[in-house]
């Protein structure tokens, strides 16, 4: 019994040869794989809202983790063409429409994600968001509903800082989280830092819940 | 592609990534990878090869050598495990997160990469915590000395239109064994010895221009290498002589000969080159190099107990040498007698800028009319020490004091006086014979009193009682809520002294400890690790005793590269916050401990 639905692999043939065939055809980690030896790709999405439906990927961030180390020079920032203007929520994250032209067409995003992400687990801070808005993008751009199981954070931190307890309204946020580690404050919103910001906190929290293997990390998240 | 621009920041501000050419920093970035340390987890163990090169990027690792002492701790931005890395031996030390600590780790040929870059290979050996992965007994990095300090006197050169008569004659009188030929300011060649072998072996005329025999643009090195940089020079293009560039002009010569004498700061040679000495103004000469060997021994990280005893074997040397000069000139001692070390060269303790404390005991043979010599003799030894740098005694703890110039049974009775009905003053007085070790002379004298001492001290009750007092005398320069308490004016404003009010509580402390368990240990490391063994609680003292040791002889180092003359006077304001917060810590352990003293000793015997 493996520990995601195995539809993926036949869902292959129904997108074009490239990065999400790929990632749709290779099987994922076994969830009896150490979490020393556990491949990740950690991902933050900048979009213009948090409806995957109605609102658009902006940014994609991401940054591979192997086993227990970070290598920083996987880390990557692509910046989405969605195709449209950007609304409100620019001055956050600091993206302009000028930084949009120098950017990619969605497809081509998700091409270029998916290959990164064969063979890996995704990992995000609150992956529900990324799951949405990544499933939600191909079911547009491909018409197939993939499944993408994701290791998050967020759930990881509610679990270290005790489900019981009455918990501050911002506790579970990135950077309270990153602080309750002794991690480093980075100066903030952008797609590629997020996800290196992410990436570190698993590394910590991993540390501290001391997870065996993929299946009981995934238990926990 | 994307910058990663929080990490190359990071690093750019700091050394030695801030010495990469414009633009590489950058590239270094995108070679880390990310690792996280949970708070006491260990990250690299003595013993054990690393792999990597860590950065650390937030939180705090604890460095600690195998015998388990702490050595450092490092923060962020500091490199670790590089040392091992370019010597290919197993880390000395053992690193171990004490806060969440977030890691970049380099890979070894990342780090191979790196040295190949002269500003970081030398920022690398110079560093003070450079994990050198094992300690050299004498030598240490030897190699990573600068080349201008091994250009010990003006370059020897002669003219392009000079023969090679000329030449050989120069540099038979310059007694060098290679001269510079110079065109105006220009270096033009070189000749050396071998070149000369084969001008005789050939039978070139004397007369021949020197530039049909000379090497013709030698290689030359710049003044801001390392010795290493010159043997790495010499050996690769099979020469024996190097002539050291400033910009286009030359400065002097380094020879591989040059590169062997480098030894001579090493303590041995030393304590060889003291032995060897004739003269007073010689053996000074030798002490005037202590100094430097301590700074070098600071950057070896060698710890505090040893370079003060270090120190203290240079300096018994020189008391040895002395005192065979002075009985060469006196004749042989009518009888025989034992000049004793008293205070902290007793305790193999010595820093730098220490006065001479030191008696005689004679053989109880001894006549009054054998005084003259013994006068006399004392009287050399402490002149000439003043001479080489040691301020007489101003206490007068000196064996040119009758009082401490007399017969075993003199000291007996002196003794036995002291440790029988004492008052507070004579017992305070006479704590420094309690630290006695023999230098010279028949040790036997010594060793007798000492041992007749000690089976006396543990049931002198008020004697003790009153020294643990006294222990309290002392106020630790640490006031209510943990502030310093410094020097309010005068010379010294906004200093503390360290070693008034740090290192001579737990001096006494341990010295009270011992006398009361009749221990015959000396060095007060010694005496505590001894007194542990009875159960007395010595860790924390054994750390504050080395800690503070070490930051005083680290002033002491800074004050003499400055050209100043070392003291004990330290500024709070100048220690990073770290050391600050080490400094207070190992204050409050002291202040504690003279608390805890007063409790066993003084209401024990005294009240």
């Amino acid at each position: 019994m493996s520990w995601w639905r195995p539809t993926n692999p036949r869902l292959a043939d129904r997108v074009p040869d490239g990065g999400l065939r790929r990632f749709l055809a290779a099987a994922p980690p076994p969830r009896g794989t150490p979490v020393r030896e556990l491949p990740l790709l950690a991902v933050d999405l900048e979009t213009t809202g948090l409806s995957p439906e109605t609102d658009h990927i902006l940014e994609v961030g991401m940054v591979d983790v192997d086993g227990l180390g970070i290598p920083l020079g996987t880390a990557t920032a692509l910046v989405v063409d969605p195709g449209s203007e950007v609304g409100q929520s620019a001055t956050i994250h600091r993206i302009t429409d000028d930084d949009l032209a120098a950017g990619v067409p969605l497809p081509e995003a998700l091409d270029r994600l998916f290959d990164r992400l064969a063979g890996r687990v995704l990992l995000a801070h609150h992956a529900a968001v990324e799951v949405g808005f990544l499933t939600e993008a191909v079911r547009r751009v491909h018409g197939v509903r993939i499944d993408l199981p994701a290791v998050d954070t967020l759930t990881l931190g509610h679990r270290a800082l005790g489900f019981d307890e009455d918990l501050p309204r911002d506790a579970l946020r990135l950077w309270r989280l990153r602080a309750r580690a002794g991690l480093p404050s980075y100066r903030g919103h952008d797609a590629m830092i997020d996800a290196l910001g992410c990436a570190e906190l698993y590394l910590a929290l991993v540390a501290e819940l001391a997870p065996r293997d993929l299946g009981q990390l995934r238990r926990l998240s | 592609m994307s910058e990663l621009a929080e990490v190359t920041q990071f690093l750019a501000a700091r050394e030695p990534w801030s010495l990469l050419p414009p633009g590489r920093v950058a590239h270094y970035a995108r070679l880390a990878v990310g690792r996280y340390a949970r708070r006491g987890s260990v990250i690299l163990s003595a013993g054990d090869q690393p792999t990597a090169m860590f950065v650390v990027r937030s939180g705090v690792v604890e460095i600690v050598d195998a015998a388990g002492a702490l050595v450092d701790h490092d923060e962020e931005g500091a490199c670790f495990g590089q040392s091992s890395i370019i010597e290919q031996r197993p880390s000395r030390f053992t690193f171990t997160a004490v806060e969440d600590t977030l890691l970049w780790a380099f890979d070894r040929d990342v780090v191979g990469e790196l040295v190949a870059i002269p500003e970081v290979r030398r920022y690398f050996t110079e560093s003070r915590l450079a994990d050198a992965t094992r300690r050299e007994p004498e030598g240490g990095p030897i190699l990573q000395v600068p080349v201008r300090d091994m250009v010990t006197r003006d370059p020897i050169g002669i003219r392009t239109d000079a023969t090679v008569g000329e030449a050989a004659q120069a540099m038979d009188d310059g007694r060098v064994s290679s001269i510079l030929v110079l065109d105006g300011d220009r270096l033009a060649g070189i000749l050396t010895d071998r070149d000369l072998r084969r001008v005789v072996a050939r039978a070139v005329p004397p007369s021949t221009p020197l530039t049909e025999v000379m090497s013709h643009e030698p290689f030359t090195i710049g003044d801001d290498a390392l010795a290493l940089d010159v043997l790495l020079s010499l050996v690769e293009h099979r020469i024996h002589h190097l002539p050291v560039m400033a910009g286009d002009r030359v400065v002097g010569m380094v020879t591989s000969g040059d590169l062997m004498r480098l030894e001579r700061s090493s303590p041995l040679y030393i304590v060889g080159d003291l032995a060897r000495q004739s003269d007073v103004a010689g053996l000074a000469r030798v002490m005037g190099r202590v100094p430097r060997l301590v700074d070098r021994l600071l950057r070896q990280d060698a710890t505090a107990e040893d370079i003060t005893r270090i120190v203290s074997r240079t300096t018994d040397a020189l008391w040895q040498r002395l005192l065979d000069l002075a009985e060469r000139r006196l004749g042989p001692p009518p009888v025989p007698y034992c000049w004793v070390a008293l205070g902290s060269l007793a305790r193999q303790e010595q820093a730098l800028g220490s006065d001479q404390d030191h008696a005689m005991i004679l053989h109880d043979d001894a006549r009054p009319d054998h005084e003259p010599y013994f006068a006399e003799l004392a009287e050399y030894v402490t002149t000439a020490l003043a001479e080489c740098g040691f301020p007489r005694c101003k206490g007068g703890a000196m064996a040119t004091t009758p009082r401490w110039r007399r017969p075993l049974a003199g000291w007996l009775r002196e003794f036995a006086d002291w440790l029988a009905a004492p008052t507070s003053e004579a017992v305070l007085n006479s704590s420094i014979f309690f630290d006695m070790r023999p230098v010279y002379g028949d040790r036997s004298l010594a060793d007798a009193l000492q041992r007749r001492v000690l089976a006396a001290t543990p049931s002198s009750s008020r004697f003790l009682g009153h020294l643990a007092r006294h222990v309290n005398d002392t106020e630790v320069p640490i006031g209510f809520l943990r502030g310093f308490v410094v020097e309010k004016k005068g010379r010294h404003r906004d200093r503390l002294d360290i070693k008034l009010g740090g290192i001579n509580p737990i001096v006494d402390i341990a010295r009270v400890h011992a006398l009361h368990r009749g221990l015959p240990q000396i060095s007060t490391r010694a005496r505590l690790l001894a007194v542990g063994q009875h159960g007395v609680d010595v860790a924390n003292l054994l750390d504050a005793h080395e800690f503070l040791g070490y930051t005083r002889l680290q002033h002491q180092g800074r004050l003499v590269a400055s050209g100043a003359e070392p003291d004990n006077f330290i500024a709070p304001d100048e220690l990073s916050e770290f050391e600050r917060r080490h400094l207070r810590d190992a204050f409050t352990i002291v202040a504690k401990a003279q608390t805890a003293l007063t409790v066993t000793f003084q209401t024990q015997f005294i009240s």
